[in-house]
């Protein structure tokens, strides 16, 4: 019997599909991603003695597999020095892996944000992350988390032609006026 | 003041893993194209519930068959747990950031109601429900035997 929990244990085999998904947002290439999660798991269970059991796993193991490809696309921009633009072609080259339409257009777009919006809308908008949890994982203030997040969205939503509809567009304002408007009448 | 109604996929955490559970088959093997059969993710999800089942790589048999059966109790077991656990990660995470903190916000910390939120956790959600290649298990299996914190490089791959 080993020290770990049967509860962590579950909740490391269920983080899997987390991990993966954001591996491949961050990596483009399925492959790549798959190393980055196999890293974190062996990764994860070593360290695990370290962690403390009810605090949030799945941001932890989150924060290990982020160092993990930022420590990875350190060594190789140094081995390789020209990657600009790899990640856009794997992903281009491979619409056949991505099936729908929508889905393409939407892993294209993210493609094109500067990684640390990507990974912050990815950790927010997708993942489901609080902005404090997403703060935690990329090492940086809420704030920052704030605003990336708030960039990301502004691209992405330019990048799929999609209206920003309450937080940002200009119909919220319009909505407003037409509500006092109307309860003026009254 | 004009809001789009919140779609069932628009859950807080926890709520992928959920949708997970129930499986897309039929969308299933098109983007990581592993092509694994349908046992290894149901019986991941399988024990995740409150009653836990043992875990999945340990047993030595991954019916594919029982891990249908027990992926219904795991996802109910997971909806009913999930918010708690929630609560518990928000507040050590205000713990942590004591002082630099403004309070949580919604759990989603973004509006899940616009449609650029919806799209983007849909393709998400895609990603999500893909099947667990066998290797993740194989690893896991391994590092198995040897106890957590314990020595590197005995269950790695070898990099």
């Amino acid at each position: 019997m080993t020290v770990a929990s049967e509860q962590t244990q579950a909740e490391l085999v269920a983080a899997i599909p987390n991990l993966r998904a954001f591996a491949l947002s961050l990596a483009g290439n399925v492959d790549r991603a798959d190393d980055l999660v196999q890293e974190t798991l062996v990764k994860a269970w070593h360290k695990l003695d370290t962690f403390q059991d009810g605090t949030n796993l799945k941001a932890w193991l989150f924060t290990i597999l982020r160092n993990a490809f930022y420590s990875d696309l350190r060594k190789h921009r140094r081995e390789t020095p020209d990657v600009d633009g790899e990640h856009a072609m794997r992903l281009a080259s491979h619409p056949e892996q991505h099936g729908h339409l929508d889905m393409q257009e939407m892993l294209q777009a993210l493609d094109k944000l500067p990684e640390e919006q990507r990974e912050a809308v990815l950790l927010v908008g997708a993942e489901g992350f609080a902005y404090e949890e997403a703060a935690e994982i990329c090492g940086c203030a809420v704030g920052t988390i704030k605003s990336r997040v708030n960039r990301a969205r502004n691209k992405l939503a330019e990048l799929m032609h999609i209206t920003p509809e309450d937080d940002f567009g200009p119909d919220r304002l319009g909505v407003t006026v037409l509500a006092a408007a109307q309860g003026a009448k009254r | 003041m004009v809001q789009p109604p919140v779609e069932a996929n628009a859950l807080p955490a926890g709520g992928f893993q959920k949708k997970c559970g129930t499986g897309n088959r039929d969308r299933t093997g098109a983007l990581l194209g592993s092509g694994i059969g349908p046992g290894g993710l149901h019986v991941a999800f399988a024990a995740r519930g409150n009653r836990l089942a043992p875990a999945p790589w340990r047993g030595n048999d991954m019916s594919s068959d029982e891990g249908k059966t027990n992926t219904a109790a795991a996802a109910t077991a997971q909806a009913g747990a999930a918010p708690a656990s929630k609560d518990q990660n928000v507040q050590m995470m205000a713990n942590v950031n004591n002082g630099e903190l403004q309070p949580p916000e919604g759990p989603s910390g973004m509006e899940a109601s616009d449609a650029l939120g919806r799209q983007l956790k849909k393709v998400y959600g895609k990603l999500l429900s893909e099947p667990v290649p066998d290797k993740f298990f194989e690893l896991l299996k391994k590092l198995d035997q040897i106890p957590p914190g314990g020595k590197p490089d005995s269950g790695s791959k070898g990099t």
